[in-house]
């Protein structure tokens, strides 16, 4: 990808497999949407698929409200909190190459660690949904898999110059992945009706 | 991404879809493209399919709804609304239609079409035939071929080959009303007009026209409109004449006529009244005693039989030796007297009408034969069709054979029409009469037959057989169908065509005469326009005939 003027930085991967990897947001609690695409180190690009809020140590937080009335004040009243907190997020390895090797299918390698996050702008996200292949990785990875794939189509289809042009053909490739469940594939559908 | 995923918006206009399975024998499946409703889709209609190496044409024939699982469609919720449906189809549900591939062309440049011999590679791209396609397939008017009307949803006109038309006996069917004697008549003016530009004599052909309803003569009626058309007399006069059997019909309706035509009883043989069995109930052994007595009578016979009188002592016994049953002779006689009300007939006429016939025929005019009222009694029809072709045939034969090979001196060629032609090659008769045989001996004595008729299903199957290229409308039932279609490849497939032709104004046609079958919209007729078509051409091409000798 083009790294003249590189999209601000979102993440760093802390864990990563093939198939997919999960970062931690520099901002807490400000994960990339469900179903954006992100791109990292090799490049892969991957469809965010989970994210959560969670302590460092592992334990469950302990609540203690003291006074203030909205979630920013509590936060600013008790800085050593965002230290103890991380919001993490996890993703779905659609696709990797630069753009004109661009392979909608896994990559040889995993994301590597520590590798930077970005989100990708809409031109690539528009360059990267032209083939729709990667809806078959997509569907068959997370358990909430069709969510994500809904998600995933209404953003991109945003990027697109017809947005329902775009859904029709996201929608026929579906119904082409999804030949004998059709309960499943109507879902979708109700999903990402424009 | 392979073509069969192209996205539609990057396929062409013309497009119908993609082949997916068939075989020859069978006919291809092609799935439609999911922009393509089946509702666009008509059976009849042309296509192209383009192969590997190899360009196809056929014809769709059959339209069909599927799915890509045969149960979804039944699983789904009531309620898809619009955008499901819209992604559904063309993926899950699916247009399908069947095309038969008739002919293939070759990828090279000055390649022709030839008939089919294998089917197009899967994923071959189905298309909308174009206006030059057709062209191709059937040719363009020229001396040689004469247009007969468009195929469905196109402007482009089929084209009929002349010399292959005429070196066959061909027929047109269709129930009433559907179009037979208008298209007749588009074919009867194209034979003259197409005759009339050859320099060849040898591929010159001149019709006799045993006109039953007075349709092709001077003018035929049209249902609604102005109720009348020109028929061939006003388009070509200098070479059709009109001769008829009822000359008060002919004034009454105020048609120009050439001659009359009487028969004399001395004239009718025994072969002529046996061709009448059925339509005036003769037993065979009352044919068998007409020829009995026209042996002991000679060209008497009709009269002297019909003077005969059984109730007298010395005739019985006349007619007991002859071993003529007395149940014989009065179904003879019976038969007999009917033809007595027929007024063209006489005991005696100085005129040879088969003669004024076959000078006319030889001098290169076309002859129509009015029946003026006599057209609505079969009997009269049968009688006079069947004898004068009798003896004209009779005539072609001997002069055929005296011409030895000798092209010259050949007899130009003769197209005889006849409508009801049942009534002639029914089963029974087929091998009897002389339209049996003109039927089956195909151009042995440059004779041949157009038969105009609304039930096939009563014509002999060897004759039928013997027709080379069929014009059909729709069809009243089954049977007729099974009979115009029999022997043919793809009957099956034709006969859904056959089975959805507009009740008028549109035909089936195929064998000798097309190399591929083909539905049309019959060329309209009776327009100015129409008429234009058959005057202006010669006489334009005879203007430049002119000037290029001068
Ligand atoms: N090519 C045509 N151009 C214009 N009109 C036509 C054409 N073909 C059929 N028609 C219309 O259809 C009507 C019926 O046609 P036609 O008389 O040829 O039918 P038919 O099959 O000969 O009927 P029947 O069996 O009763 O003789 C005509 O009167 C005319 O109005
Ligand atoms: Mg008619």
């Amino acid at each position: 990808m083009n790294s003249k003027e590189s999209p601000e930085i979102i993440g760093q991967v802390v864990a990563a497999d093939i198939a997919s990897f999960t970062a931690q947001s520099i901002e807490l609690h400000r994960a990339p949407p469900l179903g954006s695409l992100v791109q990292t180190d090799g490049p892969i690009y991957a469809v965010v698929c989970d994210a959560r809020t969670e302590s460092v140590e592992g334990r469950r937080p302990v609540a203690h409200l003291s006074g203030e009335t909205d979630l920013q004040s509590f936060l600013d009243a008790n800085p050593h909190l965002r230290h103890l907190l991380r919001t993490t997020f996890d993703a779905v390895v659609v696709g990797h190459g630069e753009s004109a090797t661009l392979r909608h299918y896994l990559p040889p390698h995993p994301a590597p660690i520590f590798a930077p996050l970005r989100l990708c702008p809409q031109e690539e996200v528009a360059r990267f949904s032209e083939s729709l292949d990667f809806l078959k990785l997509l569907l068959s990875a997370a358990d909430n898999s069709d969510e994500v794939a809904a998600a995933c189509l209404r953003l991109a289809s945003a990027a697109h110059p017809d947005p329902r042009a775009f859904l029709l053909t996201a929608g026929k490739e579906l119904a082409r992945l999804l030949p004998n469940e059709p309960q499943r594939l109507t879902a979708i559908l109700r999903r990402i009706r424009p | 991404m392979n073509d069969h995923d192209k996205p539609e918006s990057q396929t062409t206009p013309d497009r119908l879809g993609l082949v997916v399975s068939g075989s020859l024998a069978g006919g291809l499946d092609v799935r439609l493209d999911s922009s393509r409703s089946v509702e666009e889709m008509a059976v009849g209609r042309y296509v192209t399919v383009q192969g590997h190496r190899s360009r196809f044409f056929g014809i769709i024939t059959d339209v069909e709804l599927r799915a890509a699982n045969r149960d979804i469609p039944w699983s789904l919720p009531e309620a898809t609304d619009d955008f499901a449906r819209e992604v559904m189809a063309g993926t899950t549900t699916f247009g399908s239609l069947r095309v038969v591939p008739y002919l293939q062309v070759r990828a090279t440049a000055d390649a022709q079409p030839e008939p089919a011999k294998t089917v197009p590679v899967h994923f071959a791209e189905v298309r909308d035939a174009s206006q030059e396609d057709v062209e191709r397939i059937f040719g363009q008017e020229d001396e040689s071929h004469f247009i007969i009307g468009s195929p469905l949803d196109m402007e482009v006109k089929v084209c009929l080959n002349y010399q292959r038309f005429a070196e066959r006996s061909n027929g047109v069917f269709g129930k009433s009303g559907t179009g037979k004697t208008f298209l007749a008549r588009i074919v009867l003016a194209s034979l003259i007009q197409k005759s009339n530009a050859q320099r060849e004599a040898d591929k010159r052909v001149v019709n006799l026209v045993f006109d039953m309803h007075n349709e092709y003569g001077w003018k035929g009626t049209r249902e609604g409109g102005s109720g009348e058309v020109k028929a061939l007399k006003q388009l070509f006069s200098a070479s059709v004449a009109v001769f008829t059997l009822d000359t008060e019909s002919s004034r009454r309706r105020q048609v120009a006529t050439d001659a009359v035509v009487e028969i004399g009883y001395d004239e009718v043989e025994p072969e002529d009244i046996e061709v009448l069995r059925e339509t005036v109930n003769l037993t065979d052994l009352a044919v068998e005693a007409g020829y009995t007595l026209e042996r002991r009578f000679g060209r008497q016979w009709i009269e002297k039989t019909l003077a005969l009188d059984p109730s007298d002592e010395e005739e019985r016994e006349f007619l007991q030796r002859e071993s003529i049953h007395d149940s014989s002779f009065r179904n003879l006689r019976r038969g007999l007297r009917r033809l007595e009300r027929l007024e063209f007939l006489r005991p005696h006429t100085e005129q040879n009408s088969v003669q004024t016939i076959l000078n006319y025929l030889q001098s290169g005019k076309n002859v129509v034969l009015e029946f003026g009222r006599h057209g609505d009694n079969i009997t009269a029809y049968v009688l006079v069709a069947n004898l004068l072709t009798r003896r004209i045939h009779d005539r072609y034969r001997q002069q055929k054979e005296a011409a030895m090979g000798d092209r010259a001196q050949e007899p130009i060629h003769l197209v005889i029409t006849i409508e009801e032609a049942h009534k002639f090659l029914n089963p029974q008769l087929a091998g009897q009469t002389i339209f049996g045989q003109i039927a089956r001996e195909m151009r042995k004595y440059n004779v041949t037959l157009l038969v105009v008729d609304q039930r096939p299903s009563g014509i002999d199957t060897e004759v039928m057989s013997q027709i080379g290229t069929k014009i059909t409308c729709l069809l009243d039932s089954e049977n007729d169908v099974d009979r115009v279609l029999e022997g043919v490849a793809e009957k099956r497939e034709l006969k859904s065509v056959l089975a959805r032709l507009e009740s008028r104004q549109q035909a089936l046609i195929f064998g000798h005469a097309v190399p591929m079958p083909v539905v049309v919209r019959t060329e309209e007729y009776g327009s100015e326009e129409s008429y234009g078509r058959f005057v202006e051409r010669p006489f334009r091409e005879r203007l430049e005939e002119i000037y290029s000798e001068g």
